[in-house]
């Protein structure tokens, strides 16, 4: 049973909070119709995203030629080879792709957030972004190729970049068995504005890469490959699997670190455990899709402010929500100005923030956060 | 009564010794208190003589720099903190409370150490802060957010969350701060009843000495990190002590019924 | 701390990209018209060797004091034949050199690799100079592509003359540049002779093309991430020469990335790679997922150039178009 509310943040007029046993009748409710409505949309997203592109597929054909990879039965063999290659290598992953990256960033801030106890915390906080960018823009600089012996150099130093900035930060927020959150936070300001720094000072050296420095700035799912998806997974379903699990405990978290404590949560092991699993997924989410902002800060907020500050509803809804909302902007990124690309991460900014700032007035601070 | 057979009751806790310090400074000295089951101790202390942070010791929060804390004859730096919480609950004295959570779903949080990583909350746990609830006269509060609450309510909800904690030992943290005069004596009168009629061991930190004294069976006067006294309210508040600790000059009246210490300032208005 | 990281790294990056690629940053260039000199010019087998050992003629003195615009529209006054020239431009120092304008050259930039000769050069910084590195070589001309901010001014206020030159985005601006250049350098003979040179080349090319019919589809690639040249650039005006059909028009942008769908959909037949790292070959090419069935995959139609060559506008242009030529027409151009 899950003691959850209503949706009572956007109505114009708030019906009066129930009393007694009245809170209770009206707030038991099942999590999982809001579950199903958003995983509705998601699905209709990615058939949507798979099928709409600069090719112009028809919808059936579509439809026929995933069918018959999935069943391996061929219904697709009439049509042309070119729309074949181009749903099942191109689009497919690609979806896909932006998809999972959504969920990862998505889940990561919602993490982030309640972890730090702080509305602005993103994924990108303690250097997850920064030190993929480094890594990233060193090997592109030094003209290292980006195939050895198959495997794809570039995420491999996007996610080590990732990893050695966290763990930088870390260590330098560090103070004996904990980790002060606060502490944390200026330790990752610093790291992230050193690694910043070393990364415009390449850029600036090297000047003929620009293009591809941009890319993972900005993000682009446009090489997306089934090879980078496999790549991401490993990465990120384990880390939702531990997220998920501790939706409650996040919410104990929430309070403070003595209340936690004395509620009977260890808050040094589970602070360590939640952002370890939800940097290492967003270090791999980065490294195959750049850094892509305002995914991760502003689709757990539109979940608070529909839904309330639960973490065992903010959490999957934020992955659901959160893959939606990018499946969505990378098609616009591929078709608004076709044949020619937008990097995914302007559309996140220009789409995403002027409705949250829509949510927002909707909405009073207390009553969300 | 032989008294050879007799077994000594547990104590709900027992600290001896606890020497607590942040960095250099030391802000408690060899203090030791025991605290038996359907007891309601009393701390009493000026501002900064250290009763929160005895608290946050017995609670697991910070470390003693010396001495032990035993729970139910449990060494508690031996237990995890979910064995901790199974028996002590604190009402934390200002703590930070995400506004957006209901009065309910605060209390209900009281429950975390009795349901393990997976598990949601059950009949039994909405139960017992129901019951909780009702008894700290906040169940009208229930779908309210925290944001909206007063100072008092939040605080009666604090009080509803560790009684729903269901652990034979309480600490609360000035649980009276906030409240109107009336819900001050209704807060005070439920614990003295939870002890007698539950068997709870309960420690509270009160501000307001006359209040204390009318509630406490025992009080233990904290003064710059030591235990500068202990016993029975009339023992502790006496008018040299007083002064001595509070700077301030005191006279203690006796209540017309009870015969407990009431205490009224000096009548020098300047 | 989102905001701070993009906007030091964006605000550099989009700057740098607007103005290196040259994609008409300022108003368009007014030059003196070209010397149509007496057929003097040796036409046959123009070619410009990065190896070659530079042949430098002397500057004619009678062609100063002389007045010369540049692409920002500022017109600087030349006193005497420049005789300490900075270029810090690699397509300029090429174009220099072609003149036989290489004795007055005193220093280059990092990027200037071509000819053999800069190599004893002192170097200095393109895209973050110091005026005062500069202004210590004591140049009488300095020769840029891009202003990083103020450095014409700078420099201008020491004195010391500044052409701010767009990198050419045409064949014909090519041209055009090099008799600007042959002017401010008092070769202007010289650069009649290249100019017809080069244009003979271009011709002979041209002619030999008239037969081939249509031209092929082709995807010139400039990053691994599916960055292209559209046809306002000097590669894309060079595949505009040729005939070619550049897949990249359909965007209208100068330097659009392309979405990889749109580049499988348009199926070029013809895939040149100029990407500037090292890691995009061929193989890489068809290995890529989903491209299997593009026909220059297919028939093996993947080619890679030396992006020096066409990223530089100057004299080897020649050698880019005959390259390209080749890679386009095979048949024609064994």
């Amino acid at each position: 049973m899950n003691i959850v509310r209503r949706a009572p943040a956007l109505g114009a007029a708030e019906p009066p909070a129930p009393s007694g046993a009245g809170a209770l009748a009206g707030m038991e409710r099942s999590l999982w119709p809001r579950f199903l409505v958003a995983g509705v949309a998601l699905m209709g997203a990615i058939v949507l995203a798979t099928a709409v592109g600069p090719a112009g597929i028809p919808l059936d054909a579509t439809v026929r030629i995933i069918l018959s990879r999935l069943t391996g039965v061929e219904t697709g063999d009439s049509l042309p080879a070119l729309w074949r290659d181009i749903i099942w290598e191109v689009r497919l992953p690609r979806v896909l792709l932006a998809g999972l990256t959504g969920a990862v960033l998505a889940m990561a801030g919602a993490t982030y957030q309640g972890v730090f106890r702080n509305p602005l915390a993103d994924p990108y906080l303690i250097g997850v972004a920064t030190g993929a960018a480094l890594g990233a823009t060193a090997v592109i600089v030094s003209d290292t190729p980006h195939s050895w012996q198959g495997l794809s150099v570039l995420p491999l130093a996007a996610f080590g970049g990732a990893v050695v900035s966290v763990l930088l930060v870390y260590s330098v927020a560090r103070v004996g068995n904990t980790v002060p959150t606060t502490t944390l936070i200026l330790a990752g300001v610093a790291v992230a504005s050193l690694s910043t720094a070393i990364t415009s000072f390449l850029m600036l050296r090297s000047t003929t890469h620009m293009f591809s420095v941009l890319s993972v700035v900005l993000g682009s799912f446009n090489t997306a490959t089934w090879g980078e998806l496999t790549w991401a997974l490993p990465y990120a379903v384990p880390a939702a699997v531990v997220i998920l699990a501790h939706g409650r405990v996040l919410n104990v978290l929430s309070l403070d670190e003595e209340q936690a404590r004395q509620l009977g949560i260890n808050p040094e092991r589970t602070k360590l455990v939640l952002l370890g699993v939800a940097s290492l997924a967003a270090a791999a989410a980065v490294s195959v899709a750049g850094t892509i902002g305002f995914v991760g800060l502003i689709v757990p907020h539109a979940v608070r402010l529909i839904w309330g500050p639960d973490n065992r509803q903010l959490l999957p809804m934020s992955i659901l929500f959160g893959a939606t909302f990018l499946i969505l902007a990378d098609l616009l990124a591929r078709t608004v100005d076709q044949p020619s690309e937008i990097p995914v991460g302007i559309i996140t900014a220009v789409c995403g923030v002027p409705f949250f700032l829509y949510l927002l007035r909707r909405a009073r601070m207390g009553a969300y956060w | 009564m032989r008294g050879s057979t007799v077994e000594k009751a547990t104590a709900a806790l027992d600290a001896r010794g606890l020497t607590v310090a942040y960095g250099p400074r030391v802000v408690l000295s060899d203090v030791s208190l025991s605290l038996q089951p359907g007891r309601l101790l009393g701390l009493v202390g000026p501002n900064g003589s250290g009763k929160t942070t005895l608290i946050r010791a017995i609670s697991g929060v910070v470390a003693p720099r010396a001495g032990e804390v035993r729970l139910a004859g449990d060494d508690a730096l031996r237990l995890s903190a979910r064995e901790v919480a199974l028996r002590t609950a604190v009402v934390p004295q200002n703590p930070h409370l995400p506004p957006a959570f209901t009065a309910l779903e605060l209390v209900l949080m009281g429950r975390t150490p009795h349901l393990g990583l997976l598990a949601a909350e059950g009949r039994a746990d909405v139960e017992a802060s129901r019951r909780a609830m009702q008894a700290t006269d906040t169940w009208e509060l229930a779908g309210r957010r925290i944001g909206e609450l007063s100072g008092g309510e939040r605080q009666r909800v604090l009080v509803a969350r560790a009684l729903a904690q269901e652990t034979p030992l309480l600490l609360l943290d000035e649980p009276t701060a906030h409240l109107d005069v009336g819900h001050q004596a209704a807060t005070l009168r439920l614990m003295a009843r939870l002890c007698r009629s539950e068997g709870k061991a309960v420690l509270a930190a009160i501000h307001d000495l006359t209040l204390a004294a009318q509630f406490c069976d025992r009080l233990v006067m904290l003064h710059q990190g030591r235990v500068v006294a202990e016993g029975s309210p009339m023992e502790v508040l006496t008018p040299d002590r007083l002064r001595e600790v509070y700077g301030a000059t005191l006279h203690v009246l006796a209540h017309p019924l009870t015969g407990r210490p009431v205490l009224a300032p000096d009548g020098d208005t300047g | 701390m989102r905001l701070r990281f993009l906007a030091t790294a964006i605000v550099p990056l989009v700057a740098l990209m607007a103005l290196a690629c040259g994609g008409g940053a300022g108003p368009s260039p007014t030059p003196p018209p070209t010397e149509e000199a007496a057929p003097t010019a040796q036409a046959v087998g123009f070619s410009f060797d990065c190896r070659a050992p530079a042949q430098a003629t002397g500057p004619d003195a009678a062609a100063f004091p002389a007045d010369v615009t540049d692409s920002m529209g500022n017109t600087v006054t030349l006193a005497a034949t420049p005789q300490r020239i900075v270029s810090l431009s690699a397509g300029h120092t090429e174009i220099l050199y072609a003149l036989g304008a290489g004795d007055q050259v005193t220093a280059v930039d990092s990027t200037s690799d071509c000819p053999r000769a800069t190599d004893g050069l002192p170097k200095v910084d393109a895209f973050t100079p110091s005026v005062e590195a500069i202004a210590d070589l004591e140049p009488d001309l300095v020769i840029i592509f891009f202003d990083p901010g103020d450095l014409q001014s700078s420099l201008q206020g020491l004195g010391i003359p500044v052409l701010n030159l767009a990198a050419p985005d045409s064949v014909q601006g090519v041209y055009d540049q090099t008799a600007l250049l042959g002017e401010a350098t008092g070769h202007a003979g010289e650069a009649a002779d290249v100019i017809a040179g080069m244009r003979t080349a271009v011709e002979d090319v041209q002619s030999t093309l008239a037969d081939a019919g249509e031209g092929p589809r082709v995807f010139h690639e400039i990053d691994s991430s599916y960055f292209s040249v559209g046809s306002g650039t000097f590669i894309g005006d060079m595949y505009t020469v040729l005939g070619a059909k550049n897949i990249a028009d359909a965007t209208g942008e100068n330097y659009p990335q392309m979405g990889a769908e749109a580049i499988i959909e348009a199926d070029p037949e013809v895939i040149v790679l100029a990407d500037e790292d090292a890691g995009e070959s061929p193989d890489t090419v068809k290995a890529r997922p989903g491209w299997g069935g593009v026909s220059a995959v297919r028939n093996e139609r993947i080619y890679t150039v030396d992006p020096d060559i066409v990223s530089r506008p100057g004299p080897r242009l020649v050698e880019a178009l005959n390259t390209l030529a080749a890679y386009l027409y095979p048949e024609l151009f064994p």
